[in-house]
Parts: C-alpha cells; sequence; structure tokens
C-alpha cells in the first residue's frame, strides 16, 4: 500500500480519536499530521503480527498523551473547543447560566479519566481505549492484537484493577473529580 | 474478585453476562461491589469517544507531506543537491553576477567593478582549470548551464 493510500484510508479515523481526546480541532489536526509522520518514518519498525490500524491507533494515543505531557492536562480543559450545541449553550447567557454546569462537569470527568489513563502502562491504556471508546470486542482485539481471546481477557481484567485503584488515589486528591 | 466472575466480566460488562455470573452477584457482595466499579470506570472511559468520525480539513495528506518534507533534514536535500548538480547550479549563479557585472561595467562606465573580478575570481577558485583563457571559460559555463537545463 502506498502512502498516500494509508494517510487516505486512516486520516478520518485518526483525527477523530484525537478529537475524542483533546477536543480541539487545531490541535486534532497538528497531531493527525505529526501522527502520519511517525507512521512514514517508522514503517520499517511496524510488526506485521498486529494489524496496521492497531499499530497506527498506538502511535496515534501516544501522541496524544505526549502533547497532554507538554500542555498538561489541566490547561488543556480550558482550551477545548466545544460542539456547536456547546457553544450556542454558551452564548445565550441564560441558557448558559441552567447549562454551564453539565459542561464543566463533562470537561472535569474528561480531564479525570485522562489523568488516570496516564497512571498505567501504554498496553493497558491501549487496550482499554479500544475495548471502551472504540468498542471492540474481545475476540476483535485478540485478532487485532495477535494474542489470544484469554490473554486479551487477562490483561483487560488487569488493566480495570489498576485503574480503579488509580481513581480511588486520584479522587482522594484535592481538586479532583470523581469519574 | 472471584474466579467465575473474572472469566465472565468482559461478557457481563458487553451484554450482561451468563446466569452463573448473575447468580454469583446475587450472593456475593464483595465481587458485586468491584463488579459496578468496573462497569461505572467503563461507562466513563465513553467520554472520550468522538460523537461521530470526522476527516481532517480538505488538504491534509498535502500538509502530512510537507511536514514529512520538513522533517527529513539535510538528507532529502542531498537527494536533489547530489555534488555536480550542486556544482553546475554555483557556476549557474556566479555566471549571472558576471554578466550582470559586465552588463554594469559597459552600461556605465569602462573600469572594471569589483562585482566582476570576484565573481570570476570566484569561478577560478572553485575550477583551478578555469580563467586562463576567457573565451574557453565562457564555453565552460555555457555547457554547464545547457547541462543544467536539461
Ligand atoms: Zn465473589
Amino acid at each position: 500500500m502506498a502512502f498516500r493510500e494509508i494517510v487516505e484510508r486512516y486520516q478520518a479515523k485518526v483525527y477523530s480519536i484525537i478529537f475524542g481526546i483533546l477536543r480541539n480541532r487545531n490541535d486534532a489536526e497538528d497531531i493527525a499530521q505529526q501522527v502520519f509522520a511517525k507512521v512514514y518514518f517508522s514503517m520499517g519498525n511496524f510488526d506485521f503480527r498486529s494489524s496496521l490500524l492497531t499499530w497506527i491507533y498506538k502511535i496515534t494515543v501516544n501522541e496524544c498523551y505526549d502533547y497532554l505531557r507538554k500542555k498538561r492536562v489541566r490547561k488543556l480543559v480550558y482550551e477545548s473547543d466545544f460542539s456547536e450545541e456547546e457553544s450556542l449553550l454558551m452564548q445565550n447567557s441564560e441558557a448558559a447560566m441552567d447549562h454551564r454546569p453539565a459542561v464543566d462537569t463533562q470537561l472535569a470527568q474528561r480531564d479525570f479519566v485522562l489523568k488516570l489513563l496516564a497512571k498505567v502502562s501504554e498496553e493497558d491504556r491501549n487496550l482499554m481505549l479500544l475495548k471502551e471508546v472504540e468498542g471492540h470486542s474481545v475476540d476483535e482485539l485478540a485478532r487485532m492484537t495477535g494474542m489470544n481471546e484469554n490473554t486479551i481477557k487477562v490483561k483487560l481484567f488487569r488493566a480495570r484493577q489498576k485503574l480503579l485503584k488509580a481513581a480511588q488515589r486520584l479522587s482522594r486528591l484535592p481538586g479532583a473529580a470523581p469519574a | 474478585m472471584h474466579e467465575p466472575v473474572k472469566e465472565g466480566l468482559e461478557d457481563f460488562l458487553r451484554e450482561n453476562g451468563s446466569p452463573e455470573f448473575a447468580a454469583h452477584l446475587e450472593v456475593c457482595r464483595e465481587c458485586r461491589g468491584e463488579v459496578e466499579r468496573m462497569r461505572e470506570l467503563a461507562l466513563a472511559l465513553r467520554v472520550l469517544r468522538a460523537d461521530k468520525e470526522m476527516d481532517p480539513p480538505t488538504g491534509f495528506y498535502a500538509r502530512v507531506a510537507a511536514r514529512i518534507e520538513a522533517q527529513s533534514g539535510p538528507s532529502f536535500w542531498s537527494v536533489f543537491l547530489e555534488p555536480a548538480f550542486g556544482r553546475r547550479l554555483m557556476y549557474a549563479s556566479a555566471t549571472l553576477v558576471v554578466l550582470l557585472g559586465t552588463y554594469l561595467i559597459s552600461s556605465e562606465s569602462s573600469e572594471p567593478l569589483a562585482v566582476s573580478t570576484t565573481a570570476e575570481q570566484y569561478l577560478v577558485e572553485e575550477n583551478p582549470a578555469m580563467g586562463a583563457n576567457p573565451q574557453q571559460d565562457r564555453d565552460v559555463v555555457l555547457v554547464g548551464l545547457a547541462t543544467y537545463n536539461e
């Protein structure tokens, strides 16, 4: 497959994953470009046991976390752009008074989840995102990663436990929002 | 968490699981609590899900290509500016300076100007074979330019 085909086939997927995580269009574009530059330069490292999508997904999430590390999660939350619906609510001051807490709660929840995922390994984070955010089943994950279903189940279970422990620790910190 | 629950957890989180799984949760408070927390966590993660798949703004591939080019560093340019090509380009630029200098001299004064002398010296330094015969030198430069244009 030519590089251009790879970009065209996966650009919407990559852009949407990044936007889902960061909710900022400018940053999504910038990070998506960087993802494909990484794909281009590290094509030689691609391990054919996993699918191309899984590999690109891993690079995408890593780039997002790289970005978050540089920018810090808390600052990012206030720079996120809102959906059209949310923006309309914000523009209408009366509506904003009514709905602002809901928007803030969602932002705080995203912030919390991102922090939580930063506390586990790259593999755990990617597996959990592929399972819960992308909605892949255990057997799909097995095919995508080249591991067997039982291994996936065990890994998911451990990842869930680690995330719960991290959630308990984070919730005890001042200013942390519960998941 | 007890073994049967551990094993059936993924099915439960996906589609409520087997009757055995449910039966165990009925009688085991410990597993019930942990499974509930895991279910809440799974739901919380969905806040990162994009509402719909969307394309980046048009021209995305061109911007990716430009970024790759920018990140490729000197090795990218060395492909184009391999020594022979680079030398020809240098001679071509130097010739332009000479021609411009000559034009300025002939149009303004009969005195040779520093600019043309410098450019000629430059050519001599870069190519020891040049400088002995001005007519021959011009031919060399013209051949260089013609090859460059090809
Ligand atoms: Zn139990």
